[in-house]
């Protein structure tokens, strides 16, 4: 299979370099204190924020910060094989965890001592950057519900195809279980957050992968901020703010 | 699990750790990048279990397979499944129950070193496609922790999966009976029939874990358990033999710069080749003992052909060594070959390397015994049977082609075996005895590989 034409085209038509359409959008669910809801391509994930909030089980409650709590599922139409459904998988269980640890990273867990913030993520159709998406989704959640951020978290992956690196691989391209990276990262800090690798591949592909997905990164970060602000500029608008 | 480790470390503790780094010492005075000591155990009666001992860190893991349809999906392929138990014997922090998140964070990554980047060939576990295929599944279970599970258990898994031989399985011709449904039925063949076969693998994932502190510009290698809970973050780089990475894991914790990261894989790359170098020293150890046992495993099964053997030709076998006065004093080495049977486990690399031809060496050390023979009572011991049986398959086996210096040892039990067979059926020829005499005759330096023997008996 060609991935990626003569013309320097993906099968999708975007260059190598070249991320999906993102879509960011805010205060989709209403019963929570924070939601948002985030597209690249086809790849759509809900997330929804509850907290910070005094914790469900006061023996977890921390002294010295806020208790992180991460829920990850995906609907059964998510992706093309319908597949049962028995509890949680370790799949979902391990995109739960790298989620939990981007936020942990990320919020200012010591400002909040005994809370807990619970973060619900629900991935409606995966078209590959699964991992990225829900971080992605998580963070826009959390600005959303006012919670104190050190940074802002923005994922994006990055890929090996025909000895070239691909920004954001769709299902197609990462089905073909070439190298594979997610990569998290604090744009303002300049520093990675959350790094995951699959595949085998020599170090210095590595290394060139894992920078292209660091631009990934900050672009996302670019288009995430400029929704965020466009979102509070409106909400100011409408309480007369402005 | 992580939430309890950070209440077994005081502050003042903590705070001697993060200050000792910055002098580059560790509280066990190794040197950032040193790995504890690395000991490996295998068992002497199974295969496909080894013990993993990491400074104070052990890890046990057992490789089981069972001959059972495909996936539907996958018809051509064997499947691989880990499965990891943190049970509260290893460490308080762990519960009874359910495995917790600590335990499937430990089977992914062991998933994605060994499976996902394909070091084993699945598609080699095939037996009959669409129908029986080798379901290979490794059970970790850890049994002492004292940090760095991740390296541990992956180095155990790995160590396991090179120990373990499946038997052969063979199919039979299909369509014997006519055009029925069935293609042919798969035959077992026990592991005294047919030389049980290891798995193949196309490359050595070993994981290196750094434990991060003070923003990431300081790390060590292999964190201890107080180290770990002393860490801001973890660093997990799984990385083969040739320099090649095949996963990162770095699930949150405190954020490093991209070229911290990079220069850190390219030390576990380095560290990678150390740890596999005395991993395969310890399994060519363990390789050494497994091959000398099956020689006296052989003679426990053919014990009545070898009893056979004994009555019928017993003088053909014993005469050529009579006449050599060299023998007779080699023969004081002889009874060393039971005590190796019984050493369990070969220590890290304590076990010398299989030499190509490496069954010379045991040769040698039957031919003094069955030269010893004359001098003892009637009444042999078992193991002298086999000896004899080992001469005569050795004399076959120097015969043919097959007699090439990079001769696997098992060819030659092969030889043995059948010998053994044949002995059982009817008398050798008279003519074996000019090959025996051949096979028997001293070559030099033979003494000096019968004392190589000795220390491993001893």
């Amino acid at each position: 299979m060609e991935f990626v034409s003569p013309e320097g085209l993906r099968i999708d038509g975007r260059r190598p370099q070249e991320l999906r359409a993102l879509q960011c959008k805010f205060g989709v669910l209403s019963c929570c204190d924070g939601s948002a809801l985030f597209q690249a391509g086809n790849t759509k994930v809900f997330a929804a924020v509850y907290g910070p909030r005094v914790a469900d089980i006061r023996g977890q409650a921390l002294h010295d910060r806020a208790l992180i709590k991460c829920e990850y599922a995906h609907a059964a139409f998510s992706t093309g094989a319908a597949r049962r459904r028995r509890g949680r998988s370790r799949k979902s269980t391990e995109l739960a965890a790298l989620v939990r640890g981007a936020l942990e990273q990320t919020i200012l867990v010591e400002l909040l001592p005994r809370a807990q913030v619970e973060v619900c993520i629900q991935v409606l159709f995966a078209d590959g950057g699964v991992t990225a998406a829900c971080i992605n989704a998580a963070m826009l959640a959390v600005a959303d519900a006012g919670i104190p951020v050190r940074d802002m978290v923005a994922a994006c992956g990055a890929g090996h195809l025909e000895a070239m690196p691909l920004l954001d691989l769709n299902h197609t391209e990462a089905a073909t279980g070439g190298l594979e990276v997610c990569v998290a990262l604090h744009p303002a800090l300049d520093r990675v957050v959350l790094l995951q690798a699959d595949a085998k591949a020599s170090v210095d592909t590595l290394e060139a992968v894992t920078t292209l997905a660091l631009q990934g990164c900050k672009a996302a970060a670019g288009a995430m901020r400029e929704a965020l602000l466009q979102h509070v500029r409106s909400l100011a608008a409408r309480r007369g703010a402005i | 699990m992580q939430r309890d480790l950070d209440t077994l470390l005081s502050n003042s503790e903590r705070n001697f750790i993060l200050k000792a780094l910055k002098e580059e010492q560790r509280i066990d005075g190794r040197r950032p990048f040193d790995y504890r000591k690395i000991q490996y155990q295998f068992p002497a009666d199974e295969d496909g279990s080894a013990t993993v001992q990491l400074g104070a860190t052990r890890v046990m893991a057992v490789v089981t397979a069972a001959l059972e349809a495909p996936f539907p999906d996958r018809p051509n392929e064997g499947s691989l499944r880990f499965n990891v138990e943190l049970s509260p014997m290893a460490s308080p922090a762990f519960e009874v129950g359910r495995p917790g998140e600590a335990a499937l964070e430990a089977m992914r990554l062991l998933e994605r070193a060994l499976r996902d980047s394909r070091a084993v060939d699945l598609e080699a576990l095939c037996v009959l496609v669409g129908q029986k295929v080798w379901h290979v599944r490794v059970d970790v279970h850890v049994l002492d922790h004292a940090g760095n599970l991740a390296d541990a258990a992956g180095l155990a898994a790995l160590a396991a999966l090179m120990a373990f031989r499946r038997p052969e399985a063979s199919v039979a011709p299909g369509g014997g009976g006519g055009g029925g449904g069935e293609r042919g039925a798969v035959t077992l063949h026990a592991p005294d029939v047919r030389e049980p076969l290891p798995l193949s693998l196309h490359h050595l994932p070993l994981a290196v874990t750094f434990g991060l502190f003070e923003g990431g510009e300081a790390v060590v290698l292999d964190p201890s358990l107080k180290e770990a809970a002393a860490a801001a973050g973890m660093l997990t780089v799984i990385a083969t033999t040739h320099g090649e990475v095949c996963a990162l894991h770095k699930p949150g914790g405190i954020g490093i710069s991209l070229s911290q990261t990079m220069r850190l894989v390219r030390v576990a790359c380095a560290k990678a080749a150390e740890v596999a170098e005395g991993l395969r020293a310890a399994l060519r150890g363990h390789e050494t003992a497994r091959v000398a046992r099956r020689v006296c495993r052989r003679g426990a099964q053919g014990a009545d052909a070898g009893a056979l053997l004994d009555d019928a030709a017993g003088a053909v076998a014993v005469v050529p060594g009579l006449g050599d006065p060299g023998r007779a004093a080699a023969a004081a080495g002889g009874a060393h070959l039971d005590a190796l049977a019984g050493s369990s486990g070969a220590r890290n690399g304590s076990g010398g390397a299989l030499e190509p031809g490496g069954m010379d060496s045991s040769d040698a050390e039957e031919g003094s015994r069955t030269s010893a023979r004359p001098g003892e009572p009637r009444k042999l011991p078992r193991a002298g049977l086999v000896a004899a049986a080992a001469v005569v398959g050795g004399a076959r086996a120097r015969q043919g082609p097959s007699s090439l210096p990079e001769q696997a040892p098992g060819d030659n039990f092969e030889a043995i075996a059948a010998m053994i067979a044949g002995a059982a059926q009817g008398r050798p020829h008279s003519g074996d005895a000019l090959d025996l005499q051949a096979a028997v005759k001293p070559k030099s330096g033979k003494r000096a590989k019968v004392r190589k023997w000795q220390p491993l008996g001893t």
